[in-house]
């Protein structure tokens, strides 16, 4: 009996893999397991080859090994597009259709035929599902329907296994065998969408952000809400920034080459005080790269790109930070009337996990200030206060008409050129985040707070290190901070975690060392502070990290 | 003091075409009386834009070539709102070109005006997309592009959707151009109205001269002459008819009134 399994498959397109890990993780996560499935997709979007990595876990939530345990392979050519993220260690047990090639020097291989027909994917998941000793699929649940379809190839698969009188690796019984949700990074934020009371998106397709203007081409309308998908990313911003006008609570999601092109819309919304969420899913770049797989290099884009537009950057680092911190962001953006960029990455995007139901807990919903009866026909828009926030009318709104303009302008909102109101207006649209600064919530802080060895990373980088911490069992002398408020930096908040460290280390995966670089720039870190970066394209390895934290503590 | 004016002072040169458009501008709304909270007046950039801080409705001005999808937004967000869209021919018909068709085949009720002088006046007198091409200019090394005809192109959108509203004016005469504008505003859907704007610094007033003076002025059942000897009798609803004359060059001959409306989206 063991407490966890790390599961992979290949196979071409049409193979059926991603559904494979997808119906293996759910069935696993029905019963109560913990449970992590990452894609793999070759360089084509379709047609390419396709991999999926299965964690298993019984106790908690967990990233795979990077070892595999189990290898069910379709296709040994396809395999070798995917060699860095399904590694074949000496344990490594092999279920394939054809012998491996002889670069295949470690594991243990099996042939075995999963069929001819297209249900092979589906005779796979009977026979891991006997290998690792789930219980049999509960027919009643919607999401197993497509076994009840294919119940024979599903039980050919149990037999095959049987028959063909292979050694088990059963799993524990799950410590809590609560049903877990199975949700992927980019519907975590969807769902967070819909919770904040955000009724009205746009979207314009583009991988690995596509998902969520899925989700909300189908969910807002049922919801009284609308999508719109535009015929280009700037119309698709620029309806937003309409619709923000009229009084909604609107958003986007994008990637890369994307938000490249709302970059001028940036600077309008911040420079006219108009709520927006933007939600951008990584994807490896410059320019197209490889969109479907994963990095973190679009930081120093969000953070300064359009001049001194103010604008707030937030970094969700797991699948449960990605539903909060969605639903932050709409708060954040209505409160302080700018834009706010959420970094998610392909990794949590279309990462599939098995957890305990987040979406339970449902977040406070904030709304912008409203102008009050008094301000009636003597309405300011842009009205210098106290906090920097002045209340915003909605389009339609009775009695507070105004003009607005992304040129420099007065408290109306009319164009000005005086250096004086050039200052004031920066004054106004940059005071107004101070507050922000303070939110020692947004800066995740896990270890032993009296460790002399600190790590700082964000976003997805911040789960591969907790998890690699963990295992190096070093949890005791490495603590980990992870902020998910990027921009404004919440520096005292990180100051305090510097405090008492001796040798840090700041993880993240672009090849320059953005989130270093501007670390820098806004605080003081140890004498002794390495960097591990690297491009993008594959998840980080528990090897590598491992590596890289030995070096910085040495 | 007039509702729908700010007591902001026009930045444009003295003598600018674009003064007459925005008086015929407020005309069509005093004459509607569309309560001026209930409009919204989006613009881009350039000198037809800066109209926003002088119209005292729910006003934008916002970045170059992006007023449409702004407009789009806001009527998406507030259906009960009169949503007009303003820019120059650069910004509507240059940078802003590819929103166009795809605010065609929305069909949104919002009214695109043009206000078209032929030229980049706000940053000194570039060619545009409208501006004309005259033989003897090429000849004196000007740059041989053809101009885009914004009417003619607008008909070929609309064709495919079948329906819409297009209708051309000219600003220095207020009256009629009011008109279109206002029964732009009643059309309900996608309409657009092109506005020639003399533009007195840039403009040959030669070229000012001919857009005032040989200019036709269509109207329903009134027989006109097009240039090939053609006697028509001019029906707005029959969008052949209104092909005919948009294929007709600028240069050649200008037509003012309303080209083409679908009929039954208007409403009395």
């Amino acid at each position: 009996m063991r407490k966890e399994i790390t599961i992979g498959a290949v196979g071409a397109g049409g193979d059926g893999v991603i559904v494979l890990g997808n119906i293996l993780q759910e069935l696993a996560g029905n019963q109560g397991y913990f449970g992590i499935t990452s894609r793999a997709y070759g360089a084509q979007i379709r047609g390419g080859g396709s991999s999926i990595k299965t964690k298993i876990d019984s106790e908690h939530l967990s990233l795979a090994e990077d070892f595999l345990d189990v290898l069910i392979c379709f296709n040994w050519q396809k395999y070798f597009e995917f060699e860095r993220e399904l590694r074949i260690g000496e344990k490594t047990i092999i279920f394939c259709e054809a012998d491996p090639p002889s670069s295949v020097q470690s594991g243990k291989f099996f042939r075995v035929s999963f069929g001819n027909g297209q249900n092979k994917n589906i005779v796979a998941l009977g026979f891991l599902k006997n290998m690792i000793g789930l219980s049999d699929p509960d027919p009643r649940n919607p999401s197993q329907r497509i076994l009840k379809n294919n119940l024979p190839s599903f039980m050919a698969g149990e037999k095959l296994f049987q028959e063909g009188n292979f050694s088990k690796l059963e799993l524990e019984r799950p410590r809590n065998p609560v049903p877990k949700i199975t949700i992927q990074g980019n519907e975590a934020v969807s769902r967070a969408i819909i919770d904040s009371g955000c009724r009205f998106g746009t979207g314009y397709p583009i991988t690995p952000s596509t998902e969520i203007m899925e989700f909300l081409r189908k969910k807002l309308p049922q919801l009284g809400g609308q999508f719109i998908q535009g015929a280009s990313e700037n119309e698709a911003i620029y309806i937003l920034y309409g619709a923000s006008l009229a009084g909604k609570k609107v958003v986007v999601p994008t990637s890369l080459p994307g938000l490249s092109r709302m970059m001028e819309a940036i600077g309008l919304f911040s420079a006219t005080e108009v709520p927006l969420v933007i939600i951008d899913v990584q994807r490896c770049g410059p320019s197209t790269g490889i969109p479907t797989k994963t990095e973190q290099a679009d930081l120093q884009t969000v953070i300064y790109g359009s001049g001194d537009a103010s604008r707030v950057v937030l970094a969700p680092f797991d699948f449960e930070s990605c539903y909060q911190i969605t639903a932050q962001a709409f708060n954040i953006a209505e409160q302080f009337q700018l834009p706010v960029i959420v970094l998610s990455d392909q990794w949590l995007g279309q990462t599939v996990a098995s957890c305990n139901d987040f979406t339970l807990i449902k977040p406070e919903i904030i709304s912008r200030l409203k102008p009050g009866e008094n301000e009636k026909n003597n309405y300011l828009r842009y009205r210098l206060s106290e906090n920097n926030i002045s209340p915003m009318a909605s389009f339609g709104d009775e009695g507070f008409v105004y003009q607005t303009t992304g040129l420099t302008h007065d408290e109306r909102g009319r164009p000005a050129s005086s250096q004086y109101l050039q200052q004031k207006m920066h004054e106004k649209i940059w005071k107004k985040l101070e507050p922000l600064k303070q939110r020692d919530d947004l800066v995740k802080v896990f270890g032993n707070p009296e460790a002399e060895i600190g790590i700082i990373t964000w976003g997805s980088s911040g789960m591969f290190v907790r998890d690699t911490v963990r295992k190096m069992g070093m949890e005791e002398y490495i603590k980990v901070c992870v902020p998910e408020l990027i921009f404004p930096l919440p520096e005292k908040s990180i100051a305090r975690f510097l405090k008492g460290v001796k040798k840090s280390l700041v993880v993240e995966m672009n090849y320059t060392g953005q989130f270093y670089h501007f670390l820098r720039s806004r605080l003081n870190l140890p004498r002794k502070t390495k960097l591990y970066c690297r491009a993008g394209g594959s998840p980080f390895t528990n090897e590598e990290l491992s590596q890289a934290i030995e070096e910085a503590i040495r | 003091m007039n509702v729908y004016r700010t007591d902001e002072k026009p930045i444009w040169c003295p003598g600018c075409g674009l003064y007459g458009e925005i008086g015929s501008f407020v005309k069509a709304l005093e004459e509607l009386a569309i309560p001026n909270y209930l409009v919204s007046f989006v613009t881009g950039i350039g000198c037809s834009a800066r109209a926003a801080g002088y119209a005292n409705v729910y006003a934008v001005n916002g970045t170059h070539g992006e007023s449409l999808p702004i407009a789009e937004g806001v009527k998406l967000a507030n259906p009960e709102l009169t949503v007009i869209d303003q820019g120059g021919d650069g910004d509507i018909w240059a940078i802003g070109a590819g929103h166009v068709p795809h605010a065609v085949r929305k069909n949104l009720d919002i009214t695109l005006i043009t206000c078209d002088n032929q030229v980049y006046a706000l940053t000194k007198g570039q060619r545009s997309p409208t501006t004309a091409f005259f033989e003897d200019e090429e000849a004196a090394g000007g740059e041989p592009d053809q101009p885009l005809d914004p009417l003619h192109d607008m008909l070929a959108f609309m064709s495919t959707i079948k329906s819409g509203f297009v209708a051309q004016g000219i600003s220095t005469k207020i009256s009629h151009l009011a008109e279109l504008i206002k029964k732009a505003i009643i059309y309900k859907g996608f309409s657009y109205v092109h506005v020639q704007t003399p533009c007195v610094t840039y403009n040959d007033p030669e070229w000012i001269k001919f857009k005032k003076e040989k200019a036709v002025y269509l109207e329903d059942g009134k027989e006109i002459i097009l240039p090939n000897g053609e006697k028509i009798i001019y029906d707005s609803s029959d969008r052949r008819m209104a092909l005919k004359i948009t294929e007709v060059p600028l240069k050649e001959r200008p037509y003012y009134g309303v080209i083409y409306q679908e009929k039954r989206r208007l409403i009395n």
